[in-house]
């Protein structure tokens, strides 16, 4: 965890704020960036970041509803 | 007595319990086994016909088919070759395995006490043995007609088999092959319904119309040869000892890891700590992203049988 997201963390954790923005760094290898270049060579997104945070965007919204439904995700 | 409009039979046989038969098939041809009397398992290995090193690989084939392939599946060679060695065309039952490992003498000694006992192992190492292989060269093998499944505790177990009189399997042959199918050994368990009867193989010509019942599979630099190989030779003798000249030349390595920072708004950052209180998707926010990053990836991008989802 980044100290930026921890900060973010107990702010909310204290009750104070909802989550500002923050930065989370992924450890990847020259094999997992290839994939993700790939990706983005073939027109799926604009930067890595941006895939990321498309992959997280739509991971969420098919998990995380699927928990508030009581599915099985 | 089923029928084939079209095309030409190159030989027909039965082989009785007990027995198996190897038999060269060129690329194109059909080779049917049949059911005589029904609810008999047949086992059956190939190897390319001018390379036997290359051979039906059961765990290649159970990853890309799953537990029971049938009309439409390859049998593929393991690897590093994995190229698809003979297609399904035909599959009058559909309850077929690549699950089990072929029973052996071994088995039967000691589960049964049985130590002579009629094997798919020394079956199909008998009649490989009419082109030269050994014991060592018989490999796990593709079930036809062996009714299995794996229970909800993730044992696997075996079923009555389904086959009847007549029911039967064609496999086209996409290489030239050696195929040896036998008569399943295993009189003592369910598989062939605790008898053993004989089974007839047809041999035919493929026409187009085999060949269009064939999807095209792909065609990769990974589907090597041994060409590809640093050792070009095989092997001849049985004692392993130390190559001084040896330098690993390992893929990629080393492995080069490098920080992506990934700038996350509050929305964002509110969907990993909901992720994260799940408890399914890792500790820390990097491991909810990264998982949800490649989970994500795989089930939008990835060719072929997805990995199975956490339940």
């Amino acid at each position: 965890m980044s100290l930026a997201s921890h900060d973010a963390r107990r702010l909310k954790n204290a009750g104070m704020t909802t989550m500002t923005e923050s930065t989370v760094r992924l450890r990847l290898n020259q094999q997992q960036l290839e994939l993700i270049d790939n990706s983005i060579e073939a027109g799926e997104s604009g930067s890595r970041e941006e895939l990321i945070c498309r992959a997280l965007r739509e991971f969420a919204a098919t998990h995380l509803s699927a928990a508030a439904n009581g599915k099985k995700s | 007595m089923t029928t084939s409009p079209g095309r030409k039979t190159l030989r027909e046989l039965t082989i009785e319990p007990g027995t198996g038969k190897a038999l060269e098939l060129r690329r194109g041809q059909v080779l049917r086994i049949e059911q005589t009397s029904g609810r008999q398992c047949a086992d059956f290995n190939c190897f390319n016909l001018h390379d036997y090193k290359e051979f039906f690989h059961t765990g290649r084939t159970r990853h890309l088919h799953g537990l029971h392939p049938t009309k439409g599946d390859f049998l593929w060679s393991a690897p590093p070759r994995e190229r698809p060695m003979m297609a399904i065309i035909e599959d009058t039952v559909g309850t077929n395995d690549v699950l089990y490992p072929r029973c052996s003498g071994f088995l039967f000694e000691h589960h049964y006490g049985l130590a002579v006992h009629t094997n798919c192992h020394d079956i199909q190492a008998e009649a490989q043995r009419e082109f030269g292989l050994t014991p060592d060269d018989v490999h796990d093998s593709f079930n036809f007609f062996m009714h299995t499944g794996v229970d909800a505790a993730g044992h696997p177990f075996i079923a009555k088999n389904a086959a009847g009189r007549g029911d039967y399997v064609e496999l086209l042959a996409l290489m030239d092959v050696l195929a040896v199918p036998n008569v399943c050994g295993a009189d003592v368990m369910m598989t062939s319904d605790f008898e053993l009867k004989p089974l007839k193989l047809v041999v035919f010509e493929g026409t187009d119309q085999d060949w269009s019942r064939v999807s095209e599979p792909p065609r990769l630099r990974n589907q090597r040869s041994p060409s590809d190989f640093r050792i070009k030779n095989i092997k001849a003798d049985r004692e392993l000892y130390r190559d001084a000249s040896y330098r690993p030349e390992f893929t990629n390595v080393p492995l080069q890891i490098s920080e992506l920072a990934v700038k996350l708004t509050g929305k964002e950052l509110e969907w990993i700590e909901q992720l994260k209180s799940t408890g399914k998707y890792g500790e820390t926010d990097a491991e909810v992203l990264r998982y949800a990053f490649f989970t994500w990836w795989i089930g939008k991008f990835m060719h072929g049988p997805k990995h199975a989802a956490p339940t």
